[in-house]
């Protein structure tokens, strides 16, 4: 997916999702869903 | 002219393709038509990349600008293209990769192709990519991919819930064992504090045991020296009571003694004059048996009595009897003695055999033969006569033997009858002396023991005189209570706190989970993971209803990001011969919204004559621009436009590239073959 698609995606899910839920998430997609251990 | 030959590679695998068929490759128009996922748009977007020297901003359409970076960005490609003009007035060869393109070119007034850049390729060539599809359809194949991706991020969500949740697992456990530490340290400090305080106590009352145990030692010692004493004076006491039989055993044992080789010296007279006595009816067969097969027990019954008594009487009886026999038989025995001896001197003579003289002619052997005779015929009478002197000495020796044994009988009885007496009065007291005395024996037995045991305390005072009070016994015992309470309360206590010792063992290396966060935190980042889990499967949800086309009800907020989304991702359409920017794409009620606030329906852009129309009008436009470049026209998903309109557009790109205005024409198509077919449309 492209930069692009995926800015698209996090805008649309950033207007729908809490700040906390929206960051957690773009943490968890980033990591491909692995625990980073410097968050935790 | 058209050829492309490519390899490319995506993770680890690896694609190879060429197309056409050498037969077909001098056609300009073709269709690749097969299943999806196949590779027909990575041809033409392939072809796309090579014609925009690898630079896919070069395409205006966002769709396929997206695929081109899709596979600039994420691939590894090598190929080659040939491309030559309806007409044969341009000749263009490019090949390379994602880094570098090559390119080489001939037209009409060159006799071979040469190398050149990008820009006389720029200058010749423009690349009109289009999807000319439905926009419900498009808008749908965004929709579901979309619903992918956030499948994809609620999967990412699930894996991370899971580490966390193994993250408070493991937090949880680490917890608990440090709690179960922290409290077992506890006990092991209250233990230490509690044998502190035991320990000074008992250091107090310890000196006053010890003062009143050396007191105790001397008391004691005194007490079990005195107990034996008293005793033992039992002991004796009781021994003296106690009537002492070995004498009489003794003297009964020799009697019967004796009395048993006399018993035995009667049996050999008995054996050696059996023939007499049993001839001269002294003793009858069955006395002399029951007296030659006495057991020595019963040597003194009344049987053995009885018989010795009728053998002494006849013995005296039948004495004289014998010795008149004896004289009666001397003269007979004395002829023997005679004969005997004339035949032994005649049997000096018996060789010769002469005349005895005096004789009358006699001869020695007639002699002989006489005398023998004369003493066969006494035989008999000497035999008797020698058997009755053998008597002589016997008969006395046995009735001297049986008066002996009479004698040594009686005074063995009585003996035997002083014992019995004795025993008589001992047995009455037998039972309750050896009772008493065996009890008396286990008793000194006990106190030489604790004779012995309290010399050990008592010899450490080295007979150093310690007065004690009489109740000493009732202090000891009180004190030493008290002592041995503190020593049992004290090994408790150091007992449990080994027990917690080794509990602890087991927590000292407790490894933490490798984490900065509290468990608390930790669950407050699980619970928002799950909420925002289960957001997006909400979304999924929401969507696939759109899809169904029964949107989910009081989602409106969620429907207008989508829309607004949905605008983003489109950027454009065409519509009236004009490029437009829309802002919104109304799916629940099928309309664009331009950003100049336009409202254009689904069903205005349908795929009839509006959408080919707007491709067409689109071409012309292109095409009528006073430009000497020739077009490449890509054509993804052709499939949506129904077949009468498809004819109509095949129609307008023929005559474009008879008149040499498209250099190529490449659509893509689904179809339901096994593998991609190129397939040349003749101009």
């Amino acid at each position: 997916m492209s930069e692009e698609e995926n800015n698209n995606i996090y805008e649309f899910l950033k207007q729908l999702l809490s700040p906390e839920e929206f960051e957690l998430l773009k943490e968890i997609i980033k990591n491909k869903g692995e625990v980073d251990q410097k968050n935790v | 002219m058209f050829e492309i030959e490519y390899e490319i590679k995506i993770g680890d695998k690896t694609y190879n393709q060429k197309y056409p068929d050498e037969n077909d490759v001098n056609n300009n128009i073709f269709i690749l038509s097969g299943p999806n996922d196949r590779g027909k748009t990575t041809t033409i977007s392939l072809l796309a990349l090579a014609l925009t020297n690898n630079n896919p901003d070069k395409v205006k359409n966002e769709n396929i600008k997206s695929k081109l970076l899709f596979l600039f960005n994420q691939t590894v490609f090598n190929l080659n293209v040939k491309l030559k003009s309806h007409d044969e007035s341009i000749y263009i060869e490019i090949s390379g990769n994602n880094k570098n393109m090559e390119y080489r070119f001939k037209d009409a007034s060159m006799p071979n192709p040469i190398t050149v850049g990008y820009a006389k390729i720029e200058d010749t060539v423009d690349v009109v990519f289009e999807t000319p599809g439905l926009p419900e359809e498009k808008i749908k194949n965004t929709l579901v991919d979309l619903m992918h991706t956030f499948n994809q991020y609620k999967n990412y969500c699930q894996k991370y819930e899971r580490q966390l949740e193994r993250l408070i697992e493991e937090l949880t456990e680490y917890n608990n064992k440090e709690s179960k530490r922290h409290k077992i340290e506890y006990n092991i400090s209250k233990i230490n504090n509690e044998l502190q305080v035991l320990n000074n106590q008992f250091e107090l009352e310890n000196k006053k045991f010890e003062e009143i145990k050396d007191k105790y030692a001397i008391y004691r010692y005194e007490r079990a020296q005195n107990r034996l004493k008293e005793l033992t004076n039992q002991q004796e006491e009781l021994l003296r009571r106690k009537p002492d039989l070995s004498n009489y055993n003794q003297e009964i044992s020799d009697k019967l003694n004796k009395l048993s080789e006399t018993f035995s010296d009667i049996k050999n007279s008995l054996l050696k004059l059996k023939n007499i006595l049993i001839s001269y009816n002294i003793i009858s067969e069955e006395d002399y048996k029951k007296i030659m097969g006495v057991s020595i027990n019963k040597i003194t019954s009344i049987e053995i009595r009885d018989a010795f008594d009728s053998l002494e009487t006849n013995l005296i009886m039948k004495q004289k009897q014998i010795e008149k026999r004896k004289e009666d038989l001397s003269s007979d025995w004395s002829k023997y003695q005679l004969l005997e001896s004339l035949i032994d001197v005649l049997e000096n003579f018996i060789k010769d055999d002469p005349e005895i003289p005096g004789l009358q002619g006699q001869k020695v052997s007639t002699l002989l033969d006489l005398l023998i005779n004369q003493k066969n015929a006494l035989e008999n009478q000497n035999e008797e006569y020698k058997m009755l002197e053998a008597t002589e000495k016997d008969i006395p020796y046995l009735l001297g033997k049986i008066k002996e044994f009479e004698k040594l009988r009686n005074q063995y009885i009585q003996a035997d009858n002083r014992k019995k007496t004795i025993e008589g009065f001992y047995d009455r007291n037998h039972e309750k002396i050896e009772s008493q005395l065996k009890q008396i024996s286990g008793q000194i037995e006990k106190a030489r023991q604790e004779l012995s045991d309290a010399f050990t305390d008592y010899d450490k005072l080295q007979n150093k005189k310690l007065p004690y009070p009489p109740d000493i016994e009732d202090l000891y015992l009180s004190q030493k209570e008290k002592h041995d309470g503190y020593i049992k309360k004290i090994e408790d206590l150091k007992k449990e706190k080994e027990v917690q010792e080794r509990l602890l063992n087991d927590y000292i290396n407790i490894e933490k989970p490798n984490t900065n966060m509290t468990l608390e935190e930790i669950n407050n980042l699980y619970k928002l993971a799950q909420q925002v889990e289960q957001k997006l499967s909400e979304y999924e949800d929401n969507i696939k209803k759109l899809i169904d086309r029964n949107p989910a009800q009081g989602y409106d907020k969620f429907y207008e990001e989508l829309e607004k989304y949905l605008a983003k991702v489109v950027g454009t359409i065409s519509f009236m011969h004009q490029e437009r920017k829309i802002s919104q794409i109304n799916i629940r009620e099928n309309y664009y919204k331009t950003d100049d606030g336009e409202i254009i329906s689904f069903s205005q852009m349908g795929a009839g004559s509006t959408a080919l129309n707007a491709l067409k009008i689109r071409l012309e436009q292109l095409l009528s621009q006073k430009s000497n470049k020739k077009y490449v026209l890509l054509l993804d998903e052709i499939s949506d436009i129904d077949p009468a309109n498809f004819e109509k557009l095949l129609d307008f790109v023929k005559e474009k590239t008879k008149n040499d205005e498209i250099l190529l024409t490449l659509m893509t198509k689904p179809a339901n073959y096994e593998n991609v077919k190129c397939q040349p449309v003749g101009v």
